[in-house]
């Protein structure tokens, strides 16, 4: 019996002993992108309007008149000529590396370079110029040392590596800080999706990153001054949409609403707080309308949802109703019709006249869809794929009238 | 002659014929690597004779991921006490059986895209000892070594990571993984 006893224990000991010794290795293959550099001097001579270019990577946009001012992330704006929908032209490429948001006042488009703010006289979209750079007014976006050179490009390199013991989720180089990027909202100067991060009002542009809201004074619209920063509370702010005298931040763990009434002065007035997720925002003065979506960068949130959220107490916004989606992103609305882009699962046309009630009317399937502008009967959709022009001039035949493919 | 060489043969293969029997195992334990401690059962079913025990396996692993290794195993006692030692080796296919769960992998502004796994590799060595309770039925502890292999792809978009380019890119990995094992079983 004690031989037994023994035997047993031998195993269990020389076993559990043994076991720091072995590891699980991974071989795991892979791309990253090796960064491509040139001189500040030489970047900034190139900024200025050039033959047209194939769109690779659509971000943000901002449409203004006749045309759509779109970026392509981290590589500069394309300027497209909508004025026939039915077959937009892309007439010009704007080459701005690191640029992921844009606004357009007037003659003039604001864009960010990394850390810098770019002013661009537009008044002749084939001719465009830059007229001013305010440096290093974004920092925090970019958060590795500055030097003279800026990275331009990328190059794709597969490679294959040899891990010890867990899993790493190896995805490249990258810098941190939230996205940077485009504006909100408009009036008479032209319109922006929902994921913008830069807003137009009061004749100010107000910018935000992950806990910052930044005021620029536009009285001299070709020289923006930064007049002050402001610190809205929980962190992470993703998106700015301006409505008559209020901004309203889409964060990942709410909503916040300032009061503009002074406009260098933005003063929180609300907040509506919701679970961890990406959230852009939109609102009709009324009721607000949020998405909420699951991804890597969502705190590996798993809701994807629109909340319906009662602002017509702007001081305690509170949650009406919420709607499931597949993988909600950016959403505009024009009259009863919201449309919502719902990743993979498409463009939604929503019927909101009854918020308690929101009906899918339309669904165009088939496009990854980003982000969209809905005007004057055409929601202008960023996707994957490319961006799409559709009409709903009729509204129960909504339809794609025209697309101009991305390179991929 | 030829009689004799066939008669010779004839009592050789009954000689053999009566040594060699049925022998089956089912185990069941608890695998231990960097990743976790999972557990295991498997069962085999062979030929014993003598001291060897040669047969076939297949069992279900739960380490990092679940699989069903199926295996060729060799087995050699020592001894004809009643606790008696033996080693053991085995080898053959590491067959993915991946969860649902497993089957998912959540990436970038999308949704989650469905990864794709590929068979690999499977093999164990190890000791332990028979305690025998009767004639028939011996109960048996195990310790080893196991090795397990299986490759798994899936896309990946990195619309997030900004300002690396949006792109999707294809990721396949292979795991290499290495355990100890300790197991408790029934032989029959």
């Amino acid at each position: 019996m004690r031989k037994r006893v023994f035997a047993l224990l031998a195993i269990i000991t020389i076993t559990f002993v043994l076991n720091g010794c072995f590891k699980d290795v991974t071989l795991e293959q892979y791309v990253f992108y090796r960064p491509v550099y040139k001189t500040k001097a030489e970047v900034r001579a190139s900024i200025k309007s050039s033959l047209p270019q194939q769109i690779q990577n659509p971000g943000k946009l901002f449409v203004k008149g006749n045309y759509v001012f779109l970026n392509d992330v981290s590589k500069g704006i394309h300027v497209i000529d909508y004025s026939n929908p039915s077959v937009p032209k892309n007439i010009a490429f704007i080459s701005i590396p690191g640029n992921v948001d844009i606004a357009v006042n007037g003659n003039y488009l604001y864009a960010d370079q990394y850390t810098d703010l770019v002013t661009l006289d537009i008044s002749n979209p084939l001719n465009v110029t830059a007229v001013n750079f305010d440096l290093k007014v974004f920092p925090e976006l970019y958060p590795v040392p500055d030097t003279s050179l800026v990275i331009v490009d990328w190059i794709k390199v597969d490679t294959t590596v040899k891990n010890q013991e867990v899993l790493r989720n190896v995805r490249g180089i990258f810098f941190s800080g939230g996205p940077l990027t485009s504006s909100a909202s408009p009036g008479s100067q032209g319109k922006a999706g929902s994921m913008a991060r830069f807003g137009l009002m009061n004749n100010r542009l107000y910018t935000v990153s992950s806990f910052e809201l930044k005021v620029f004074n536009l009285s001299n619209a070709a020289d923006p001054v930064f007049t002050k920063s402001v610190f809205p509370g929980a962190g992470n702010i993703e998106t700015i949409y301006p409505f008559k005298s209020q901004l309203f931040l889409g964060s990942m763990t709410g909503m916040h609403i300032l009061s503009v009434a002074n406009a260098d002065n933005p003063v929180k007035t609300g907040m509506f707080t919701h679970a961890t997720a990406c959230d852009p925002v939109i609102t009709d003065g009324n009721y607000a309308y949020v998405t909420l979506r699951s991804g890597t960068a969502c705190a590996a949130s798993i809701l994807n949802q629109m909340d319906v959220v009662n602002v017509s107490n702007i001081n305690s916004p509170s949650l009406l109703k919420s709607y499931p989606f597949t993988n909600p992103h950016g959403l505009d609305k024009d009259g009863d019709r919201i449309f919502l882009c719902d990743g993979s699962a498409g463009l939604k046309v929503l019927d909101v006249q009854d918020v308690n009630n929101i009906k899918t009317l339309q669904t165009i399937g088939n496009i990854n869809a980003y982000d969209v502008v809905a005007l004057n009967n055409i929601a202008i959709t960023v996707a994957k794929e490319g961006l799409y022009f559709i009409s709903y001039a009729n509204p129960s035949n909504v339809k794609i009238l025209s697309k101009i493919s991305t390179a991929n | 002659m030829r009689l004799s060489i066939i008669s010779l043969l004839l009592i050789l293969s009954s000689a053999i014929q009566a040594q060699v029997k049925y022998s089956g195992n089912v185990e069941g334990g608890l695998v231990n690597g960097n990743f976790s401690t999972s557990s295991y059962v498997q069962t085999k079913h062979g030929i014993e004779y003598k001291h060897w025990v040669v047969g076939v396996g297949a069992g279900m692993d739960y380490y990092r991921y679940r699989t069903v290794p199926l295996y060729v195993e060799l087995q050699r006692s020592f001894g004809k006490n009643s606790v008696r030692p033996f080693a053991v080796i085995a080898a053959g296919v590491n067959a993915t059986w991946p969860t649902e769960e497993q089957k998912q992998e959540t990436n970038g502004w999308l949704q989650r895209s469905p990864a794709v796994f590929s068979n690999g590799f499977y093999s164990r060595l190890g000791g332990g000892v028979l305690l025998t309770t009767n004639s028939k039925v011996k109960i048996s502890i195990t310790a080893a070594y196991s090795y397990k292999t299986l490759s798994r792809t899936y896309s990946e978009s990195n619309w997030d990571m900004w300002p690396q380019p949006v792109n999707i890119v294809e990721k396949t990995i292979e795991y290499r993984m290495n355990r100890l094992s300790i197991g408790l079983g029934v032989s029959f």
